[in-house]
């Protein structure tokens, strides 16, 4: 049999939502423990790229030792981000208007530094394994698919079920969810806010992290990437409801596919429609909710 | 037989329109007086500096910049909805523009006002929809209607040209014609912008900003007033759009679709003053400054300063210039 070319699309689709996944999920557990939605998490996530570029390019380590290395940086930095955007204006009025004006700045200032910094060239990791692909052989047909993108799907699955493990099963975990599902209730209770605010950012930081180690890893990546993926993480938060870890692994396989199959349909021309699938997403997602009464 | 008795006074009627203007001016104030002032050195400036090469390269920026800042200040302002779509807006206004007076050889003018209408509608569309969304939510609903539209003009491409976008430089219009179009424009926002707030339907705008559910309690149709609020905002965009295009001779969808913009508007009305009238003129006024003259030659830094200074203003001023309890009461509208 041959190639089945839906199969690679839908197996491309599905390698590249996993991404989104984790990518989504770090926003989204902002948007659940504290109402904030961070603009700057794309390029947090570009932050985890580019660390593990220069890694690479200075130290010759592997993008997946480097994990060990890009994780607690983009905690400390979350961390950081949370003193800098959040804490100061956490009793104000329209206190979720003002922390989005504060991190869209956030961007602005990101954006142009690593432009500055680092120019608009495109990088890449060329690992031995990103140019190493896989046959698939199903009753269907046959796919193949980058070794990258399995492995960055291994390690995004491995993320997600660490991140779930860690809110079931972990005293921060469970406050955090107790937060989100009613902060008041949860000070009462004794769950010191600035604390736990503060983890929360750096856990999402360190998501975010993560989620650029994989970028490095199967994609050539340069500034503006921070940004189309912020446009699709949010697709992916829209689909999948505010705060919902289960809602967001959904949304992110969802948007991969609808991408991936968006480009197959044109044939292969990734860059002109495949780009809308995510903002469709929003905006439908957003319509309907906006029919059912609901603002998250 | 006992006297009839004397016939009642007639009722006062409703007063006239007449009656009703004279009210008005009799209670003329110094604000608008401070507002007219204002317009009437911004209409001297050409005047003061009547070289056309300044004129459309530096001058016109400023009333441009103005008109786009009071026209996110109805919606952003007034009712509370942060948009980040008025970059898609000002380029769907340039294109429709453009399209009409080169390809179809329309009258400017009339190319402008069907471009206002194109994205009154638009507007009106996209208010009504997000309208149940509240703060973030509707930024991000604005912002990927915004990035849809970039996408789908780049990719109509029959009718666009697509990424080779569209060359005006046929159509010559007079520098001072661009600049008072632009002054004409902010002219007609910020009279909405301050007409509104002593009317029924500002005080419903604020109403649905403070409380909607309240609002809604009260019998005001807050889907409504939101909608009309960012369609007459969008309104404002479409010819500001065409006025960009025939200042720059040139258009692309990267060019006429550039959330930079969004944002150095963002920044004159958080630095203003959200809501307020005067504070979004001086700051558009000053920003247009430092934005096209005094920091031409670091064009490469134009992110890094607008985020430097939104951070600043919205944690060291949140609201506006003229907000602090020491200023003037006359300067605080």
């Amino acid at each position: 049999m041959g190639f089945n070319p839906f199969l690679v699309a839908l197996i491309g689709g599905l390698g590249v939502g996993s991404l989104y996944v984790v990518f989504a999920l770090g926003m989204n557990l902002l948007i659940g423990v504290m109402r904030v939605i961070n603009f700057t998490h794309g390029y947090l996530m570009l932050l985890g790229s580019y660390l593990t570029y220069f890694l690479w390019e200075w130290y010759g380590l592997n993008p997946l030792l480097s994990l060990l290395i890009v994780m607690p940086v983009l905690f400390a930095i979350g961390v950081l981000f949370h003193f800098i955007m959040v804490q100061p204006v956490l009793k104000r009025p329209y206190f979720e208007d003002t922390t989005l004006l504060l991190t869209f700045a956030g961007l602005l200032i990101m954006d142009n530094i690593f432009v500055k910094l680092w120019t608009d060239n495109q990088r890449q990791v060329p690992t031995s394994y990103f140019n190493t692909s896989l046959l698939i052989t199903t009753p269907w047909g046959d796919a193949v698919v980058s070794q990258g993108v399995v492995i960055g799907a291994v390690l995004a699955g491995a993320a997600t079920l660490g991140l779930g493990l860690f809110l079931r099963y972990t005293w921060t975990g469970r406050a955090m969810r107790a937060a989100s599902q009613d902060l008041l209730a949860a000070r009462l209770l004794g769950i010191p806010a600035t604390r736990l605010y503060a983890i929360s950012f750096g856990l999402s930081s360190l998501l975010a992290g993560i989620a650029g180690v994989v970028v490095a890893m199967e994609f050539l990546f340069y500034p503006e990437f921070g940004f189309d993926y912020l446009l699709k993480a949010f697709g992916v938060i829209m689909m999948g409801g505010m705060g919902s870890l289960v809602g967001t692994i959904a949304g992110g396989l969802t948007l991969g596919v609808a991408e991936s199959l968006t480009a197959w349909i044109y044939n292969g021309q990734y860059g002109i429609w495949s780009a809308g699938a995510a903002y469709v997403a929003i905006l439908v997602a957003l319509a309907v909710r906006a029919m059912l009464g609901r603002s998250r | 037989m006992s006297d009839p008795l004397p016939a009642p006074p007639a009722p006062p009627g409703p007063p006239s329109a007449w009656a009703r203007l004279g009210r008005r001016l009799a209670t003329w104030n110094h604000r608008r007086t401070l507002l007219l002032v204002a317009f009437g050195l911004l209409a001297l400036l050409p005047i003061l500096f009547p070289n056309p090469y300044t004129i459309a390269t530096v001058l016109f920026y400023i009333p441009w910049y103005l008109a786009m800042t009071q026209s996110w200040n109805i919606s952003g302002g007034y009712t509370g909805q942060l948009s980040f779509g008025h970059w898609g807006l000002l380029g769907v206004g340039a294109y429709t523009t453009v399209i009409l007076a080169v390809t179809y050889n329309w009258p400017i003018v009339s190319a402008m006002l069907v471009a206002a209408l194109v994205t009154f509608l638009l507007g009106l569309l996209i208010g009504f929809v997000g309208a149940a969304l509240r703060g973030p939510y509707f930024a991000i609903a604005t912002l990927a209607a915004a990035a849809l539209m970039q996408l789908v003009i780049l990719n109509w491409q029959s009718v666009t040209l697509g990424a080779l976008g569209f060359p005006i430089f046929y159509i010559l219009i007079p520098a001072s014609d661009l600049y008072y179009g632009a002054l004409v424009l902010g002219g007609i926002a910020t009279a909405l912008v301050y007409g509104i707030s002593r009317t029924r339907v500002g005080l419903a705008f604020e109403a649905v900003r403070e409380n909607e559910d309240l609002a809604t309690a009260s019998g005001i149709y807050a889907r409504g007033y939101k909608a009309l609020a960012f369609g007459l905002s969008a309104a404002i965009m479409g010819p500001v759009g065409g006025l960009y295009a025939f200042a720059s001779h040139y258009i692309d969808p990267n060019s006429a679709f550039n959330l930079l913009y969004n944002l150095q508007i963002i920044l004159m009305v958080v630095v203003g003053g959200r809501g307020k009238v005067l504070g979004p003129i001086v700051a558009a006024v000053a920003f247009a400054w430092v934005f096209e003259v005094a920091l031409t030659s670091f064009n490469v830094y134009n992110y890094l300063i607008t985020g430097v200074v939104i951070f600043v203003a919205v944690l060291l001023i949140p609201r506006g210039i003229f907000g602090f309890r020491g200023m003037p009461k006359v300067l605080q509208f």
